[in-house]
């Protein structure tokens, strides 16, 4: 398995010496709980003015 | 004394009468300690006789043996393996003061192999010449070297002040070593002579000899440590080494040579930047965040320092203190002063540059992952705690810690980058302590939760207990989840209404999270565990199934989801027990028939194949085509319609973008370059290559590339710099039209056929297409299309889902619950790698616009409020 990239402190690691996948360790995978847990995580939802010709002609 | 004699040395009489190391002195005291045990043990009467022999005036001399010998600890901490190695470093320390003040070059120290030690400098050796005041206490000539090593407190030292450091430990110098030794000898080569003495047990078993001519100066000391004081006389050769390559650290430049003869190894240290390299040595396994080793130096008010400090990715500390070379291993002023320097100036920067969202690292998180080796020169230290290696001086701890702060201050401002990796670093411990007392917390209330009835409210759980049957469908939508719960195959399967929470709205977009409650109910109804507690085999379901609607929220959420699940529950995602539903995008009621189209390219190709039977197209120049030739019509333009959307998307029209057409390949141009100023267009690559090449070959110098957003139709007049900056953009959409242009001109049609054209007065139309009797005359082919599914849609009754909420439960069952129908997609490892991928592009790319946004906005409020 390549190198994987810690979403966390962004460093490389063997996948095969890691025991807290899909993280370096289990440090970080604590601290990305935590995040999850403090409502850090979030995605932004852009709202387009409507223009889709090609969904309104399956309107009703 | 007769050192001065210039005699041959064999001539030297090796003891005059009335001298201090007279045979019987050496007997008094040799029997002084019990030779048994090891003990130090004076016997008062011997003492005794000593003073009634040899007169009041050596009292104090004998005193100075005496109690040395009696009560060693006093001088080198003890008597262990500890303060054995000590007596080398005191001699070391001499050659290191006489290689600091700059007369000696390099330094030797050898374990020979009868375990004596010999150190040798090219110092200026000690001095050999009568010792006015020595000699007239002592009533005898006396030479200042004899004095060096047989008389306490006794040295040159005392004037310099600052390198004067008797803490109990140190500076008591070579004289101590010499007590404490089963013989000693000393030999130094000054102004062309080599003079020599040996002692035993402290005594001079003669006076200084003369040996001969030299062209060599310095001093050379052996001694074998007395086998009464120390429980074990071996010395090791690993802790020699490293105090020793220490000592070189410590001491720029000066070089050590050190060989232990009974294993035949050695090395030789020598470090022109000093601690600087120390840290890098401490570093040398471990990976540093940030390349340099940040060092400054200074004094104050007499007290020197000198700081050497870089940041790696491990999470322990480790940091070395001394003080006049002494490592004090229990800190002290010292260490306090400099640590809370480093988390003031941190925290400072950290909060000017806006780093810290709302936790700010405390000085336990600065701590991780450093290393930093702190050298302190005082002039009087006070040393303290159990090993005396605790600086007590509390003058220090304010020097340091105004002194570092301001350095280090000024060194983030000239070093961002560094500055904003050692923050970084200090957050994330900061996020770790947070995160694990968020974890203990959670934990804590599963706990409670088991014991009180266990799931949580929001779950409608299935009948069955077999486990292996069992479904959980996350529901997400505003009332999908009554829909679903309605729906729902009672029997097996379970509901859990997730609601994404907003915390922040704004007129164009806003941000969603997974409410901290939401995750927990997940946990909690899954039961498998989560982080490090995982256990797959303890889940509740078989299979965990994601069901939200299908427009942007939905995406979103599921998003989260899935990073969550791929991140927290990775097992469960690795063992394939996590699923995304794929409900209906459309609902079609055609006569009596209803049925469910799940994609809006399924639905178009639906409504074209429908609309292209019995149709044909007609152009004004007198083209006609029906069947097979207008379905390749219809084929060609169908692959086009996205990719002229995304054009268009991009602020390019078609009719724009039709003039950049090459004329002889009839292709339009991919790459958009802004050059400084300079606006280009290439269709393809080596084009592009070659423009850039010859441009790069015309100015000279290699092209900057600048990666931010594209500029704005107008590139901005660069600022300050005349180095132009190279901006490409690749339109990809375009490789798509272009391949599609090709087929259409092999149809007949060119570019223009895409874009409506100017035809005053004209009657017929341009294009028309006729289904039955029917006919829709377009300006243009992109119109095509649509009046063939508008064709198509005739007779059917189109519903368009715009979420799960608006099926109903009946509905719902039959397209999404329903193992009979329902189509659900397994969740393999690469596409939950791909969400947590989307997910760090989501958040990361947006994170800088987003405050800035934020802050844009808080100042117009703060503006209307007043």
């Amino acid at each position: 398995m390549a190198e994987l990239k810690c979403s966390i402190c962004g460093n490389s690691f063997e996948p095969a010496e890691s025991t807290a996948l899909p993280f370096c360790s289990d440090r970080c995978r604590l601290i990305d709980l935590g995040r999850w847990l403090g409502e850090h995580y979030h995605v932004t939802v852009e709202r387009e003015v409507p223009e889709d010709e090609l969904e309104s002609e399956f309107r009703d | 004394m007769n050192a001065e004699n210039d005699k041959q040395p064999e001539e030297i009489a090796p003891s005059s009468p009335g001298n201090g190391a007279s045979p019987e002195n050496i007997e008094s005291s040799e029997n002084a300690v019990s030779p048994d045990n090891g003990e130090p043990a004076t016997s008062e009467s011997k003492l005794a006789k000593a003073k009634t022999e040899y007169g009041s005036e050596d009292l104090q001399h004998l005193s100075d043996l005496d109690h040395v010998r009696r009560r060693p600890a006093m001088y080198i901490g003890d008597v262990s393996t500890r303060g054995l190695h000590h007596l080398v470093y005191e001699v070391v320390d001499n050659s290191i003061d006489e290689a600091m003040a700059g007369f000696a070059q390099h330094i030797s120290v050898m374990v020979n192999n009868d375990s004596s030690v010999t150190v040798e400098d090219d110092g200026r050796g000690i001095p050999v010449e009568l010792h006015q005041q020595l000699s007239q206490e002592m009533g005898r000539e006396v030479s200042t070297l004899e004095g060096v090593m047989t008389v306490l407190k006794f040295g040159g030292k005392f004037e310099k002040g600052a390198y004067q450091t008797s803490g109990g430990l140190h500076g008591v110098g070579v004289t101590v070593v010499n007590f404490l030794s089963q013989w000693c000898e000393v030999q130094v080569c000054r102004e062309g002579h080599v003079y020599q003495q040996e002692y035993e047990r402290g005594n001079p078993t003669g006076p200084v000899q003369k040996m001969g001519t030299t062209k060599k100066v310095g001093t050379r000391t052996t001694f074998k440590p007395d086998p009464q004081i120390f429980q074990n006389t071996k010395f090791a050769y690993d802790v020699l080494y490293k105090r020793l390559q220490e000592l070189a650290f410590l001491n720029r430049g000066v070089r050590i040579k050190f060989f232990d003869e009974r294993i035949s190894e050695g090395d030789e240290f020598c470090y022109q930047n000093g601690i600087v390299e120390f840290v890098s040595h401490l570093n040398r396994a471990s990976e540093p965040i940030h390349p340099d080793v940040i060092y400054f130096a200074g004094e104050a008010e007499g007290i020197g320092f000198e700081v050497a400090v870089q940041y790696t990715s491990e999470f322990t500390e480790t940091l070395h203190s001394y003080v006049n070379n002494i490592h004090t291993i229990e800190g002290g002023t010292h260490v306090s002063g400099f640590r809370s320097a480093l988390t003031r100036t941190l925290n400072n920067y950290g909060r000017k540059e806006n780093l810290f969202k709302d936790l700010v690292p405390s000085g336990d998180d600065f701590r991780e992952g450093l290393t930093a080796v702190i050298s302190m020169r005082v002039p009087f230290p006070q040393f303290e705690g159990q090993t005396k290696t605790k600086l007590g001086n509390s003058e220090v701890e304010g020097i340091i810690n105004s002194s570092v702060g301001e350095s280090l201050a000024k060194y983030l401002e000239e070093n961002p980058k560094t500055a904003k990796m050692i923050v970084r670093k200090g957050v994330l411990a900061a996020e770790a302590r947070e995160a694990a007392r968020k974890a203990k917390d959670l934990l804590r209330k599963r706990k409670d939760a088991l014991s009180g009835g266990g799931l949580p409210g929001k779950l409608r759980d299935c009948i069955s207990r077999d486990m292996e049957k069992c479904e959980l469908y996350l529901v997400e939508g505003d009332s999908a989840g009554g829909s679903a719960e309605g729906g729902r195959l009672r029997d097996f399967q379970a509901i859990l209404p997730l609601r994404g929470k907003i915390i922040n709205a704004y007129k164009s977009r806003e941000d969603k999270v997974l409410a901290n409650e939401e995750v927990q109910s997940m946990i909690q109804a899954i039961g498998s565990g989560i982080g490090a507690e995982q256990d797959v085999s303890k889940r509740r379901y078989n299979k965990v199934i994601i069901m939200t609607d299908a427009d942007v929220d939905g995406s979103h959420i599921r998003t989260l989801l899935l990073c969550f699940f791929y991140r927290q529950m990775y097992h469960l995602v690795a063992d394939g027990h996590v699923y995304v539903a794929q409900p209906p995008l459309f609902r079609v009621r055609m006569k009596k028939d209803t049925y469910y189209v799940q994609t809006d390219e399924e639905m178009r190709n639906q409504l074209l194949a429908r609309g292209l039977d019995n149709a044909a197209f007609i152009s004004e120049t007198g083209m006609h085509l029906t069947g097979d030739a207008m379905q390749h019509l219809c084929g060609t333009l169908a692959g086009m319609e996205e990719a002229l959307v995304a054009l268009e998307r991009r602020g390019l029209s078609l009719r724009e973008h039709a003039k950049r057409l090459d004329a002889q390949t009839h292709k339009l141009p991919v790459f958009h370059v802004f050059l400084g100023n300079t606006e280009r267009w290439f269709s393809s690559r080596p084009e592009l290559d070659e423009f850039l090449q010859r441009q790069e070959k015309d100015s000279g110098q290699e092209l900057m590339v600048s990666d931010g957003p594209e500029p704005n139709d107008k590139p901005k007049p660069s600022e300050g710099d005349n180095e132009p900056h190279l901006h490409i953009t690749e339109l990809h959409e375009v490789r798509t039209i272009n391949a599609g242009l090709a087929e259409l001109n092999a149809m007949g049609f060119d570019i223009q056929s895409l874009i409506p054209q100017e035809r005053t007065g004209v009657e017929t139309p341009r294009y028309i297409f006729r289904r039955g009797e029917h006919e829709t005359p377009m300006k243009d082919l992109r119109e095509l299309l649509p009046a063939i599914r508008g064709a198509g849609e005739k007779g059917m009754q189109i519903t368009r889902f715009k979420g799960l909420g608006e099926m109903n439960p009946e509905e719902l069952r039959e397209t999404t619950l329903d193992p009979q129908n329902r189509t659900l997609v397994q969740v393999s490892m690469r596409d939950a790698g791909a969400a947590d991928e989307m997910f760090r592009v989501l958040m990361g790319d947006k994170v800088e616009p987003r405050r800035e946004f934020i802050e844009k906005h808080a100042l117009e409020v703060r503006n209307l409020d007043v």
